[in-house]
């Protein structure tokens, strides 16, 4: 099933040096998608047509010696909670099944602005809730790595494509983890930028204050690329933040020397499986020995800031998923009155994760919870924000595990906390609405990808990127990890 | 009103801010454009649509809340009202709940003699619903409206009778128009008004549980509608005992209020903060540039009149009540040495020619009405004629004096002329001189009549009056020819 795949950067540089066009981009990724998709189940809908024909208009560009950016021609995909013109945006629901969008999300549209060349949509857990991908109610997602394990979630089918070989790069949402638990998962990168960096518009709503536009790509160098490119105020998105330093690739080969990083062991030790913590240890090392200072830190109050995400983003998307009542668009149910058939339509085509946080989103708000939960989620959030703040005044990066463990059986049942908790190092970063990055280090005892978390701070990515590519040459690209991947 | 009781009434008006575009996109605010022509992602709804504020709604809305005296919050949010409805696309209105933009202000009322002053609790920002279209095949949705600004002014319950939430209405409007922040036209909607409603004891400081009386659309059914909504309150109270709390619709052609069936229980909207939209600062600069924006507000108008141009209360008010007519009562006045009998030939006369979508300069020319007024001013025509003169003029543009002059219209105060008038008025009609001898009053009538006539209606009338009735004490007509006034 494998063959040596091109990074994102390897078909930038042969498309620039006029080695491959467009046009062959796009066919070997379609021939990839053919060869492996069937197995791996990443894509909701490949637009065959509709990449060719931009092929077709980025090979023109180039042959004129006007392409739009250096990335015009590359081949990508996104999940299908990203809007994109003309084709189906399903957030996995059988609700929205046969929904058809209008326009562009801003992160596609800004790509189909460089002349990236959208070749379809990816599988993901229905509306963006779960780490597994097996709450999609339109297809199965596996991980390439060994497709009788889930890839993660919510953003599965971006992590399994990009994994697999069949796109460069591709885009997901994470909310809590969405985007870096998966990658970690697939043993590719995972980038979940500052809260406000990339433009939310066009993206269907689950938590917007924690929701993010991620990046998934198979290096650390990749994602700096792909930012640079959708790091632009949006002002479709009024919670989105111009980028005060929006040239990430530049500075990705600075290293670490001279960098305090802080250490979440502790919190390492309390959750994560000894195979986890030993890959932390070797992190550390590598960070070391790359010059820069590393301490432990504490983080407060672990145990609380999961109920607090799960709090807050069930309020949230109990809020954002209410218009989808059947009245203008989505499936539709019967019923004598309107009200009667928004809720059967709901009932209907709803899956259970879904209903089930709406319900609690709906409970939270309601007169006694809203002082005994929702207030005091509100107020924990505001702590941890305050705490990675003073956590900054010491460290410039603080690195952690991405994921209490590797990918899991597709037929394992988790607990509904066993799922929450795969979310437990992740939702730190979306709380307090900083960058984070997955960067796959190692393997789990299954021989499954492991990734290492880097937390910077707001609108600091390049120290991401900087530490990112450390631990990315050190543990991966030099080690054994890399070449057992499919 | 029952002997012994108290109407209390506040009002909920909204206000259609007259923007060029919505409050959180770019679609036009045009009313009357076919359904459904003027909406987006955005207003309509879809999955990734985004709110983004519209600035100009805020600008607007604290330019109404200083025009009514209100204090201006520095830090505003806005919140989401959940609530289903066919007609609201996201299923939440996104409203203000906790920190409205504007404050504690009041607005002054003129009952006759008598001076109230209304509290304004809060005036807060919200986006508009669309429309529900009721046809024989089913029921339609139109959202053109949906996401026109609006304001909701929330009195407090300071207003007593329909008379006087009519004036405050209609004074509210004046208030607005002049501040030019809405068309405040009600048969578009513009202008809509909620009524809530209790009685009381006489002199007691409680309140009675409230009636809520929904979307009334002109003054004159909020008058009805409060008259009638007290008789059935009063009705219920003495049937049952209590006022039970809930709303009612008015039922102009049946002339009723009719509690709706359905049981409305104590809303459960589960505000909370958008998520989508930063909460914003109002700095005391903007209010401070909104507030030298203000114009003349109606009642700093009626003083100013009455001051300049010597006028009556009445009519100032009069001049104020009527949209444009002030403006075009001062053109014509200003550099007239009458503006009292501009004011009157306005009021008494153009006023009642001029229909209700016609504006006065249109159909009078200032500039005529001005030289008309000099003319009756100093006598140099006499009432009935400059009321002739302008009845003319709106049917087509001339010079009074000119045509005056011309049709020798002008008054006629030369007391041999009037003389000669009255002798031949008595000579001609001895029958009414003796009726009048006789003591039947009514004969002075029909004689002044008769020298109008004969004088073309030209002379003086207060001196021609004193004549005759002169010539006519002295009885007999042959010493009257000779009559030289004293």
């Amino acid at each position: 099933m494998m063959e040596k795949q091109w990074s994102l950067r390897e078909s930038v540089a042969a498309l620039v040096a006029g080695r491959v066009t467009s046009r062959e981009l796009v066919m070997r990724s379609l021939a990839r998608i053919e060869e492996c998709d069937a197995a791996v189940g990443a894509f909701l809908l490949v637009d065959t047509e509709g990449a060719l024909r931009a092929a077709a208009e980025s090979d023109r560009r180039w042959t004129e010696g006007l392409p739009l950016s250096p990335l015009d021609g590359i081949p990508f995909a996104v999940k299908d909670n990203f809007c994109a013109k003309g084709l189906k945006t399903t957030c996995a629901s059988r609700f929205l099944e046969d929904y058809v969008s209008p326009h562009d999300a801003t992160a596609v549209s800004l790509l189909k602005g460089a002349g990236c060349v959208l070749m379809g949509k990816l599988n993901m857990d229905e509306f963006a809730m779960g780490s597994s991908t097996r709450s999609s109610a339109l297809g199965l997602t596996r991980n390439p790595w060994d497709v009788s394990r889930v890839p993660g979630g919510s953003s599965g089918g971006s992590a399994a494509a990009v994994a697999a070989g069949e796109v460069p790069f591709a885009l997901g949402t994470d909310t809590g983890g969405s985007v870096r638990q998966p990658a970690s998962f697939c043993g590719v990168v995972g980038l979940k930028p500052t809260y406000g960096v990339i433009s939310r518009y066009g993206v269907a709503s689950f938590a917007s204050s924690m929701d993010a536009v991620g990046v998934v790509t198979p290096s650390v160098e990749d994602a700096a690329l792909v930012l640079e490119c959708l790091a632009v105020r949006d002002p479709l998105d009024a919670t989105s933040r111009s980028h005060p330093a929006p040239q990430f690739i530049r500075d990705t080969d600075q290293g670490v020397e001279g960098l305090r990083i802080g250490v979440l062991s502790e919190f390492a030790e309390a959750a994560c499986s000894p195979r986890v913590q030993a890959l932390l240890r070797q992190g550390i090392d590598q960070l070391v020995l790359a010059g820069a200072e590393a301490r432990g830190a504490s983080l407060p109050r672990p145990d609380q800031a999961l109920l607090c995400y799960c709090a807050l983003s069930a309020v949230e998307a109990a809020s954002n998923l209410a218009r989808y009542d059947g009245v203008r668009y989505g499936r539709t149910a019967n019923g004598s009155t309107p009200m009667e058939r928004a809720s059967n339509s709901r009932g209907k085509y709803f899956g259970h994760e879904v209903k089930s946080r709406i319900l609690l989103g709906t409970a939270l708000l309601t007169d006694d919870m809203r002082e005994s939960h929702y207030r005091p989620a509100r107020h924990i959030r505001e702590q941890v924000s305050e705490a990675f703040r003073a956590l900054f005044a010491s460290y410039d990066l603080i690195i952690g595990p991405t994921t209490p463990t590797g990918a899991f059986g597709m037929d394992e049942r988790l607990t509904d906390l066993q799922m929450r908790e795969m979310d437990l190092c992740t939702v730190y970063a979306n709380l307090a609405g900083l960058p984070a990055i997955t960067v796959p280090a190692g393997l789990d005892e299954n021989g499954m990808p492991l990734g290492l978390q880097l937390i910077a701070p707001s609108f600091r990515e390049e120290l991401l990127f900087r530490g990112g590519r450390v631990l990315e040459n050190a543990l991966w690209r030099k080690g054994e990890g890399h070449a057992r991947g499919l | 009103m029952q002997e012994g009781f108290e109407t209390v009434i506040g009002l909920e008006v909204h206000v259609e801010l007259n923007t060029a575009t919505k409050i959180f996109c770019a679609c036009p605010t045009v009313f009357g454009a076919p359904p459904n022509t003027l909406c987006c992602p955005v207003c309509a709804g879809l999955p990734g649509g985004l709110p983004s504020l519209n600035r100009a709604a805020v600008e607007k809305a604290i330019l109404a809340g200083l025009a009514l005296h209100c204090e201006i919050s520095e830090r505003c949010l806005m919140d989401r009202k959940q609530y289903f409805y066919p007609d609201l696309p996201k299923a939440y209105q996104i409203s203000q709940d906790r920190d409205p933009v504007c404050k504690n202000g009041y607005l002054d009322l003129q009952m006759g003699e008598v001076s109230r002053r209304i509290g304004i609790t809060r005036i807060h920002l919200e986006e508009d619903a669309g429309k529900l279209i009721h046809t024989e095949a089913g029921t339609l949705v139109d959202y053109n409206r949906s996401g026109v600004p609006l304001i909701e002014i929330v009195t407090e319950p300071d207003l007593r009778d329909g008379a006087e939430a009519a004036e405050f209405l209609r004074e509210l409007r004046r208030v607005l128009l002049a501040c030019g922040v809405s068309t405040c036209k009600m048969q578009e909607g513009a202008l809509r008004c909620d009524v809530n409603l209790s009685i009381r004891p006489t002199g007691v400081a409680w309140l009675g549980e409230r009636t809520e009386i929904k979307n009334l659309n002109s003054f004159t059914f909020v008058e009805k509608a409060i008259s009638l909504e007290t008789q059935r309150q009063l009705g219920e109270l003495a049937e049952t005992g209590a006022v039970r709390r809930r709303t009612v619709r008015y039922l102009p052609r049946q002339g009723r209020t009719e509690p709706m069936r359905k049981k409305v229980t104590a809303a459960e909207y589960r505000f909370f903060p958008d998520p989508d939209l930063r909460p914003f600062r109002i700095s005391p600069e903007t209010v401070e540039r909104i507030r030298a924006e203000l114009p003349e507000l109606p009642a700093q108008k009626r003083e100013r009149l009455k001051r300049d141009y010597g006028l009556s209360r009445s009519v100032a008010e009069v001049l104020v009540s009527r949209d444009g007519l002030a403006e075009y009562f001062e053109e014509t006045a200003k550099f007239c040495a009458h503006p009292v009998v501009v004011a009157n030939l306005t009021i008494n006369e153009l006023l009642a020619l001029a229909g209700e979508e016609e504006t006065f300069s249109t159909k009078v020319r200032s500039c005529r009405l001005r030289e008309l007024a000099e003319m009756a001013g100093n006598g140099e025509v006499n009432r009935a004629v400059a009321k002739r003169l302008l009845h003319r003029l709106t049917e087509s543009d001339f010079s009074p004096r000119a045509v005056a002059t011309e049709e020798a219209l002008l008054q006629i105060s030369d007391p041999v002329q009037i003389g000669a008038w009255i002798a031949s008025v008595i000579r001609e009609d001895p029958r009414s001189v003796s009726d009048y001898q006789n003591g039947r009053k009514n004969a002075f009538r029909a004689l002044q009549g008769k020298l109008m006539k004969m004088s073309g209606g030209r002379v003086e009338p207060a001196l021609a009056e004193r004549m005759l009735l002169e010539a006519l004490e002295k009885k007999g007509g042959t010493e009257c020819t000779n009559m030289l006034p004293n």
